[in-house]
């Protein structure tokens, strides 16, 4: 199972936790973003796509009041042609009023016939508008008609086309669509039907005659208008059977345009009709009641479709702003938790990384405690594991420590005590302080004090390494005048190279300077072991100390005429106890710590040691410490030194 | 025998001795009487007291840890009285306690003597510490 994921594992190892985030998080967010953005295309294009069957009824609107006034027009002319003086203000009005639908229907097309991909059907019509008014005085009934009809063909067209662009055609709910088929196709010939009825009824009212042509067109109107409305109610049930509302909010409209329509058909077929005694502006009146009925009926279907149409949109606009906001959240709300994620991981591995450094200092802490729950605890809990084990470990070693120190403290002081007074009392005794003793005794006293002294001096060394190792020696810094201590040890080392007649130098260049800063005790042993070694291994020649400045460093050389190093000897002789070969000591004496502490109190004061030396001829031991130039007595420098001057 | 140091060039000289260590203590009592010197001795800080206040000596040779009362106890005691306030005190330190010697100086002691005690460095490293004391350097019987 692990081998599946092994991959993973791989690229997870490598990838900070920011990264790690980012990564898991575009492999879920892209994807989803995709699937939302696709869904919201297909929302936004039925948006558009009913936005756009809005814009066919807008569309539409100004050609109905277009196609009522021309039919209305159509049945003014006929009665103005028996009847002019009758008709003349009717007619005129009439006319204003198309040039006005016209008009507001020509801004419409302004605004929607670029997006309705309309453009010759509209023009159409207004040319046609224009030949028939022009020409309105010439025509003959039949001609005025035939112009008429032609015009309400060029605009039930048009109708039909915008329906056809604005996709109203084409719409997807069976509510909608039948209120679109009524609107786009089937009442405006209804009204066709009736406007013609009411022109070819005047025209006979009018003349008091009733041809056999006209007679049978009325009667096929009649039954066109009746087929027609038949359509419709057929179509209005469909919509009615999955929209109970609309019934609800339609009846009353098409009751009334349906009893004005059937009052008109009515009248047609009645007595006083075929006989035209009827009276012909009743009949007009009536006429025009009954197609008006059906144009507000359109107005009232329009508007249903058009409520149908905005709340489709509005659930559409819903639909999108949830999923939008689901999207959002959902991005949002994992951002927000992949953030804490981080936080909490960051937190948790900064509180462990300070207290690891806490510990790498020394300074452990108490037990850490974070109100992690997850993986991480585990790594606290670990942590805290080691914590305590080192913790434990480090007072273990610390104790181990102390009593190493409390043991060497209390051993050096007891064998010292005795061998204090072994070599006190040898020199009395060898000083004959009291009372003389005989050479041989004093020969061996010697031996007594020379074995003595050996001893002290190794278990000082002893103590010297035990402490420089265990960094418990400090270096006590203080100013030092370099040729006042130079005095000191050239007094100390003099004795020495008197013994065995060895020339003694000591020099200090004129350019180091008068104060310098250093540990003048610690100082004073590694020069001191370097002149006794150079007087212990020299026996006829010069002893040399020569000190001079030399870039910022202070360097001492001690050289000698001796006996000299083997190349091989001057790699080991630093180490403890190594002396050349086994043979030195038995000659030179010594313990064999003494090269040792001076290198390893050199380092202390970050310096360093180095020996050049020819075998037979002498050797030359280097001192390098940094200098440290002091301008003037601190307080505290005068103070540790009440009496140097 | 040291031939370039008279045997009683510390004759006019009142000295304290303080030391928990009888062979030390014996050693330095030798040496001190041998160059002519009043010896009085003491096992700890406490006793030393004792006897500078009664005794009134030239000065004070002093161990540093001691039993009961250690040498810097001592010397603070010798400090706070006003019989005992100008009596000079010298340290005896062990080679191996370096930062004692700085300590010592940094504490009030007038300078520091270092052990083994041997005739020939002990009367040497004294005699020139004493001659930095005008008082006592006077006193000093010169060769």
């Amino acid at each position: 199972m692990f081998s599946f994921f092994a991959p993973a594992v791989a690229v997870m190892n490598r990838l900070k936790y920011p990264q790690k985030f980012l990564l898991v998080g575009f492999a879920l967010v892209l994807p989803l973003m995709i699937l939302v953005s696709q869904y919201l295309a297909g929302i936004n294009h039925d948006l558009e796509f009913t936005s756009k069957e809005q814009i066919g009824l807008i569309y539409n609107a100004p050609l109905l009041d277009l196609l009522s006034d021309v039919q209305s027009h159509a049945a003014l002319v006929q009665g103005w042609l028996v009847d002019p003086e009758e008709y003349e203000v009717a007619l005129r009005a009439r006319q204003d009023q198309i040039n006005a639908a016209i008009e507001t229907a020509d801004q419409i097309h302004q605004e929607y016939g670029v997006v309705l991909e309309i453009d010759s059907a509209w023009t159409k019509v207004r040319s046609a508008w224009n030949v028939l008014q022009a020409r309105t005085g010439e025509l003959n009934a039949q001609e005025s008609h035939d112009l008429h009809a032609a015009l309400v063909n060029d605009i039930l067209s048009l109708i039909t086309i915008s329906g056809n662009n604005s996709n109203l055609i084409l719409d997807p709910d069976i509510d909608s669509y039948y209120l679109m088929d009524t609107l786009i196709n089937k009442l405006p010939v209804t009204t066709q039907y009736l406007s013609q009825l009411r022109e070819y009824g005047l025209k006979a009212l009018m003349n008091k005659e009733l041809t056999p042509g006209d007679q049978t067109r009325l009667t096929i109107l009649s039954e066109l208008a009746l087929a027609s409305a038949e359509a419709n109610r057929v179509g209005y049930q469909y919509a009615f059977d999955v929209n109970p509302d609309l019934q609800q909010m339609l009846r009353e409209d098409i009751n009334t345009a349906t009893s004005a329509r059937d009052g008109l058909i009515a009248l047609v077929s009645a007595q006083q009709f075929d006989n035209t005694s009827l009276s012909s502006s009743l009949y007009l009146s009536v006429a025009h009641t009954a197609i008006n009925q059906q144009f507000m009926l359109y107005t009232r279907v329009s508007e249903e479709l058009n409520q149908l149409l905005q709340q489709r949109l509005d659930g559409f606009a819903a639909q999108r702003n949830r999923v939008l906001l689901l999207a959002l959240a959902g991005v949002v709300s994992a951002a927000y938790l992949f953030v804490g994620f981080y936080l909490s991981v960051r937190k948790t591995i900064a509180t462990l990384e300070h207290s690891s450094e806490l510990m790498v200092r020394g300074q452990v802490s108490e037990v850490l405690a974070l109100d992690n729950r997850d993986e991480l605890a585990q790594v606290t809990i670990a942590f805290n594991k080691i914590a305590y084990e080192m913790v434990t470990a480090r007072d273990r070693a610390l104790q181990a420590n102390r009593l190493k120190d409390e043991f060497l403290a209390t051993m050096s002081h007891e064998l010292r005590t005795p061998l204090n007074s072994i070599i006190g009392f040898t020199g009395i005794m060898l000083m004959g302080m009291r009372g003389q003793v005989d050479d041989v005794a004093k020969e061996m006293l010697q031996r007594i004090k020379g074995s003595s002294e050996h001893l002290l001096g190794l278990i000082t060394d002893i103590l010297d390494i035990a402490k420089i190792e265990a960094g418990r020696l400090d270096l006590v810094m203080t100013p030092i005048n370099i040729r006042a201590l130079t005095d000191r040890w050239y007094t100390q080392t003099e004795v020495l190279a008197r013994q065995k007649n060895l020339a003694f130098e000591a020099q200090v260049a004129p350019d180091v300077p008068e104060q310098i800063v250093g540990d003048s005790e610690r100082l004073t042993q590694i020069i001191t072991n370097l002149l006794s070694n150079a007087c212990k291994f020299t026996e006829v020649g010069t002893v040399q100390l020569r000190v001079h400045q030399q870039d910022k460093s202070l360097i001492f050389q001690v050289s000698d005429t001796g006996i000299g190093i083997p190349p091989e000897a001057q790699e080991y002789i630093f180490d403890e106890f190594r002396q050349v070969d086994g043979s030195t000591q038995r000659v030179y004496g010594g313990t064999g710590l003494g090269l040792a502490i001076t290198r390893k109190l050199c380092m202390m004061m970050g310096g360093r040691i180095q020996v050049r030396s020819t075998l037979g001829q002498g050797s030359t031991f280097t001192v390098t410490l940094p200098l440290q130039v002091s301008d003037e007595l601190t307080p505290m420098a005068q103070r540790s030194l009440p009496y140097a001057s | 025998m040291l031939p370039d140091i008279p045997s009683d060039i510390l004759k006019n000289l009142k000295i304290v001795v303080v030391d928990d260590d009888p062979g030390s203590l014996d050693v330095a009592n030798i040496i001190l009487l041998f160059y002519g010197a009043e010896v009085h001795t003491a096992t700890n800080g406490a006793e030393g007291f004792e006897l500078a206040t009664s005794v009134r000596p030239d000065f004070i040779i002093t161990d540093l840890s001691m039993p009961v009362m250690d040498g810097w106890t001592l010397l603070g005691r010798l400090r706070e009285d006003t019989r005992t306030i100008d009596i000079p005190a010298i340290a005896l330190t062990a080679h191996a306690m370096l930062g004692d010697r700085e300590r010592a100086i940094a504490h009030g002691f007038h300078n520091y003597l270092t052990k083994p005690l041997t005739p020939n460095t002990f009367i040497r490293d004294l005699l020139s510490l004493l001659v930095d004391i005008p008082e006592i350097a006077g006193m000093l019987k010169q060769a």
